[in-house]
């Protein structure tokens, strides 16, 4: 008697759970195809090809810890944007005791001779990068505010870009895209890079018609009045970046995503695994972070707050997803189902085969706009890699959950080694 | 006060920073509470010519970086303590020089062109100007504060408790000297020269392809009203010459039964009445039992293969309509629209074969359905996720639609944006894949893919998937072969099998120019490839092709009389001659079928029917043919009344070939048999095939003719024929009827 009922709550469960399962990944698959649906979104990610003279001012921020490698490079790039200088103003932050970093600072800055070139270096906790930001805040001059990290390629005319959107359209943020660049340098890199490609192509789109919009953590430019309205950047978090865009849509700020592949910035994977589950592991802690700290509750409509629930918890929903995998395989083999039941277990499977070949429609539309080849054991390559990619990806969510747990919110920094950049520079 | 680094060069500065700069830093350092900014406010009140307010300050600033170049550096925000005042070594300009004018600002700048440009002078008059501003007011003093900060060569241009920032200092630039505010001005944004010289980095660039192929064209402004009046016309007379005589004519055929037979199992829990081989994909009676559910039972309309055909005119309606919608978006005219409908609805192979219950029925409906959502999706993924549903259902209702795939990908590649179509194609192709592979699947998990013997833990006899695909394979013209099937199709209706042919040429050549007239044309095309593919065809193969027949034939009439609208430059004369077509159709059409749709065929089958239900007794052995198993298994039909049901009637086929019949409950034995339903079809199948048929043919000669019914269908004669077996002697049990099974 007790083990019939233990038996039928059982299925019940089970049945919820692919049931969630197949929604999870449908719902999945239809933010990743969000631009595509219909043919007017094809304007939403043009970027304007005429540009207006220059007339909004910028600060720019360039947060860094030990980016003794790539920091002269990344500020004489950012220095060369096509703008012109007087309307721009460059931060280099850095902090007290990183002595090696402020050096190639300095001397970038005394090459460069333009008293627009600043170099702020705090001495305070926390050691964070928000924390630098929040103080270059304080003697920020430009109109409009935003950031780039040590490793990132701004393309030359995004400013121009900027400007032209800013004037033109009545808003006060734009994420700008971000695409990590090396699609093939480790086997992971594949799903990285084009996780990328379709979050700010096509999902942060439909983020932004509910408006719920979790920002990234630069290319993001904001108006610097807004920001300072804002207090800033949360210190205490993890991804301030997500934090800002909660805040941005609780405070009715109207945000504007433009994903032009020609644009985009450039940044790197990380080079190797232990790096990229540090980098999720850190991701998904901010997440947790930000869900704990409620304020995604005050959003006004219901299809925000679930929208707003659903992308801080997914980390954490797509590893009880692929630890799940093993277990309805053993239930497959092991337990007798009726057969329209034994059906429904495998409607997530098409989903995830599914989700495999849009993957594959984006590894070419990724090579094709970026003018690169399209190699057939390169994308056999990334067929092969898409559930170990769902491992590395559980893993990093189990890590962050059991870090949360144990208090620890230190910031493990991601190695920056430019790989992205030789290539490029060719 | 915290320590900070000391380093870097030093140089000698001949530049010229103002004391200006801290009127750009008020309203930033207001909001932050700045201790120093009442002070410098009260420095500028000395001036009349300031405008330090900072509402005009936040007018201002936006035009503050239109400059040449930066002119000021902000300035400290907090008073330094003396002591770090004594570390300057390289003092900048002090403007504070201008002291001995009260002019204030405006004096200082002038006091600045004169001191800009000569090195040793401006250091020695800064240093005359320190020792003045020792002896200065109490303004002045205040007015040094803002001097930027030095060290080491960085200039500190903010400095707080827990941080600070530096910069570089400015080589030589001189000041403009038109550059002074007075304050009675805004400054307008200047725009500054050397963005000429700049060199766009970018390339052109293509805008993003969203041009569709068939945008919604509108001819006469016919109100909506007006052309559902015509719909609804030609629907009413689809539904007249469908529905005329649906219970009587064409008699039942043998697939009629068994698909309706299935769905009488669907509802009883199995997929098949006998152990299922699959031959075709359950979706087709699911969707009759679905259909059953919804009227309340099998017996709603008469006998259970009315209610059936009740089923099945429906679809003909919805499909007809879609007809009429496809080529009306497609072609762009209504009246060509029209003529579709009635060469589908009205040609005389319709109305034989659309009110039977054949599973091609329920596949070209979700056919056209998808082809539907595809042409007037205006390439939308939601429509064409839909289209790929559609399909999959159809595919499963009928395999051989499986063959329609890359046709129906190459309509989607022509009705979806160059922007979208990767990603369209994916979708709707995976959809069509994985829809359609669930019917693999169940296979499967059923264990019956791959014949028995063949998986190592398989040993138990079964029927297989990859079996029935070999055996389907290999069914050659013997059993049905496409001259005879040529002959009644032109019997019937030699205008469309003329259309079909010459219709879809014509468009296949224009196509080379119109790829609409080339889709329509590889429709028919695909279909036309199946049927000669030379293997078994039966008559009624021909329903998915009528559909796909009207497209072609109303495509190329269009095409030809809109040449000579253009002709005569009237348009009207192009709907003119298309009226006059569709009436010479209808007349053409009505003359064909009125000749033997009075014909009640299926009589002679509803006579057998009541008469086994009068004279056989319950637990009777019967071998019938498919149709009567439904109505003989339910209780509550034609063939059973409110008594109980006939739970031995089976199908002749499965008592031949079926293991658990043939040897299960006859044993082997024809003596167990007691009665034999015959028609034509049946009788040829007994005598012919032999082998294990044996059984009943043995019966059969040893049967005695009790009743026989006969009706004319078109050439064919119907005859039913109930045979009672007359038993061998000493079998006590057949009259007690009680058999184990």
């Amino acid at each position: 008697m007790f083990f019939s009922i233990l038996n039928v709550s059982l299925t019940i469960i089970y049945l919820l759970v692919i049931l969630v399962m197949t929604l999870q990944a449908i719902f999945n698959i239809r933010t990743r195809l969000f631009i595509w649906e219909v043919p007017e979104h094809a304007w939403l990610n043009h970027a304007p090809t005429v540009y207006m003279d220059p007339c909004l001012s910028f600060t720019i921020l360039l947060p860094a810890r030990h980016e003794e490698d790539v920091y002269r490079e990344t500020i004489q790039k950012v220095y060369n944007l096509n703008y012109p200088k007087e309307l721009m103003q460059i931060m280099a932050i850095c902090r007290e005791d990183d002595p090696g970093t402020i050096a190639e600072a300095q001397v970038k800055i005394d090459e460069l001779g333009d008293p627009n070139v600043q170099l702020l270096i705090f001495n305070d906790k926390p050691i964070n990068k928000q924390h630098g930001m929040n103080l270059a805040l304080q003697v920020a001059r430009g109109d409009i505010v935003t950031i780039f990290d040590a490793e990132d390629e701004p393309h030359p005319d995004i400013l121009n870009i900027i400007n032209t959107t800013m004037l033109k359209e009545d808003i006060d943020a734009i994420q700008s895209g971000v695409q990590l660049m090396n699609h093939n340098t480790k086997w992971f890199c594949f799903l990285n890079v084009l996780e990328y490609f379709f979050w700010f192509k096509s999902s942060m789109h439909f983020f932004a018609q509910v408006g719920m919009t979790p920002l990234c953590g630069n290319t993001v430019f904001v108006r610097r009045e807004l920001m300072e309205q804002l207090g800033g950047w949360d210190e205490d978090c993890l991804t301030e970046d997500a934090d800002l865009g909660i805040r941005l849509n609780l405070s009715h700020a109207r945000v504007r995503i433009i994903y032009d592949d020609e644009f985009v910035t450039r940044e790197e994977t990380p080079p190797t695994i232990e790096q990229f589950i540090k980098q999720r592991t850190r991701w998904n802690q901010g997440f947790i972070q930000i869900l704990f700290k409620g304020e995604w509750l005050k959003f006004e409509k219901l299809s925000q707050r679930i929208l707003a629930f659903y992308v801080l918890t997914l980390p954490e929903l797509q590893a009880f997803f692929a630890l799940m995998m093993p277990v309805s395989l053993l239930m497959f083999f092991f337990v007798k189902l009726p057969l329209w039941f034994a059906l429904l277990t495998f409607m997530p499977f098409y989903c995830f085969i599914l989700a495999a070949f849009i993957d594959l429609a984006g590894l070419h539309e990724f090579l094709k706009a970026h003018k690169r080849k399209w190699s057939w054991r390169e994308a056999l390559v990334m067929v092969l890699a898409f559930f170990p990619y769902q491992w590395l990806l559980t893993l990093g969510a189990l890590r962050a959950v059991f870090r949360y747990m144990q208090g620890r919110s230190n910031w493990e920094k991601t190695v920056h080694v430019g790989q992205h950049r030789t290539r490029v520079a060719v | 006060m915290t320590r900070f680094y000391t380093q870097g060069s030093q140089e000698p500065e001949q530049s010229a920073p103002e004391i200006h700069v801290a009127r750009k830093v008020v309203p930033a350092k207001q909001a932050a509470g700045d201790p120093a900014s009442p002070a410098m406010q009260s420095v500028f009140t000395n001036e009349p010519t300031v405008p330090p307010t900072h509402e005009d300050q936040s007018g201002l600033r936006l035009k503050s970086f239109a400059s040449r170049r930066v002119d000021y550096l902000p300035t400290v925000a907090l008073p330094t303590p003396p002591e770090t005042r004594q570390k300057y070594e390289d003092v900048e300009h002090l403007a504070t020089a201008a002291l001995p004018t009260a002019n204030g600002l405006s004096s200082s700048g002038t006091n600045l062109d004169r001191r800009s440009g000569s090195g040793s002078s401006v250091i020695s008059t800064q240093q005359q100007d320190l020792h003045m501003a020792g002896s200065l007011q109490p303004e002045v003093m205040r007015r040094r504060l803002h001097e930027p900060e030095i060290e080491n060569g960085h200039v500190i241009l903010y400095r707080a408790s827990n941080f600070y920032v530096r910069t570089s200092k400015r080589r030589g630039q001189r000041p403009n000297p038109l550059r002074k505010r007075s304050g009675h001005t805004a400054l307008v944004p200047k725009v500054v020269p050397e963005q000429e010289q700049r060199i766009a980095f970018s390339d052109t660039r293509m805008m993003p392809q969203v041009s569709a192929i068939n945008p919604m064209k509108q001819g006469y402004p016919v109100p909506l009203w007006g052309e559902a009046i015509f719909v609804a016309i030609g629907l009413l007379g689809a539904l007249a010459t469908h529905a005329f005589n649906l219970f009587s004519f064409p008699h039942y055929e043998l697939d009629e039964g068994t698909y309706m037979s299935s769905a009488w199992a669907i509802l009883h829990g199995m997929i098949y009445p006998y152990p299922y081989g699959y031959g075709h994909p359950p979706a087709g009676w699911i969707q009759i039992a679905a259909w059953i559910q919804l009227t309340g039972g099998f017996f709603t309309f008469g006998n259970a293969l009315n209610s059936g055909r009740v089923l099945m005119l429906f679809y003909a309606l919805a499909s007809s309509l879609l007809v009429y919608l496809v080529t009306r978006r497609l072609l762009g005219s209504r009246t060509t629209a029209l003529l579709a409908m009635v060469i589908f609805s009205l040609s005389p192979l319709s109305i034989v074969y659309q009110r039977q219950i054949f599973l091609d029925n329920i596949g070209t409906f979700w056919l056209l359905l998808a082809l539907y959502l595809i042409v007037i999706g205006n390439s939308r993924l939601l429509y064409i996720v839909s289209a790929a549903l559609s399909f999959g259902i159809s595919i499963l209702s009928k395999e051989i639609f499986v063959l329609f795939i890359p046709v129906m990908i190459y309509a989607l590649w022509l009705h979806t944006t160059r922007f979208q179509r990767k990603f369209a194609l994916v979708a709707f192709t995976y959809s069509i894949i994985a829809i359609s592979s669930g019917f693999v699947l169940m296979a499967l998990l059923k264990g019956e893919l791959l014949p028995a013997g063949v998986l190592p833990w398989d040993h138990h006899p079964h029927l297989s998937m990859l079996d029935t695909f070999t055996q389907q394979a290999q069914r050659n013209q013997s059993e049905g072969s496409i001259s005879v099937s040529w002959i009644e199709w032109t019997g019937n209706d030699k205008l469309l099998i003329a259309f079909s042919i010459g219709a879809t040429l014509f468009n296949l050549i224009l196509g080379w120019w119109n790829r609409k007239h080339l889709l329509l044309a590889l429709l028919a095309i695909t279909f036309w490839v199946l049927l000669m593919r030379g293997g078994v065809v039966f008559p009624f193969y021909i329903i998915p092709l009528i559909p796909l027949v009207a497209f072609n034939a109303a495509a190329a009439i269009n095409a030809i009389l809109k040449l000579i609208g253009r002709l005569t430059r009237f348009d009207v004369v192009r709907v003119v001659l298309l009226c006059c077509v569709i009436v010479a159709i209808v007349t053409y059409d009505i003359k064909q079928a009125s000749g033997y749709v009075n014909q009640t065929p299926a009589q002679a089958q509803t006579d057998a029917l009541s008469w086994i239900h009068n004279h056989i007794p319950q637990n009777s052995v019967l071998v019938i043919n498919s149709y009567f198993y439904t109505d003989l298994h339910e209780e509550g039909g034609a063939g059973v009344g409110n008594g109980t049901i006939y739970p031995y009637a089976h199908i002749y086929w499965n008592v031949a070939y079926d293991p658990e019949l043939h040897d299960g409950l006859l044993k082997g034995d024809w003596n167990r048999i007691d009665y034999i339903v015959t028609d034509t079809t049946m009788l040829f199948d007994i005598k012919d095939r032999g082998g294990k048929m044996a059984i009943i043919g043995d019966a059969l000669n040893h049967a005695v003719l009790q009743a026989d019914f006969q009706a004319q269908d078109r050439g064919q004669h119907i005859d039913i024929q109930i045979y009672q077996v007359i038993h061998r002697q000493n079998n006590p049990l057949v009259y007690q009827g009680l058999y184990p099974l």
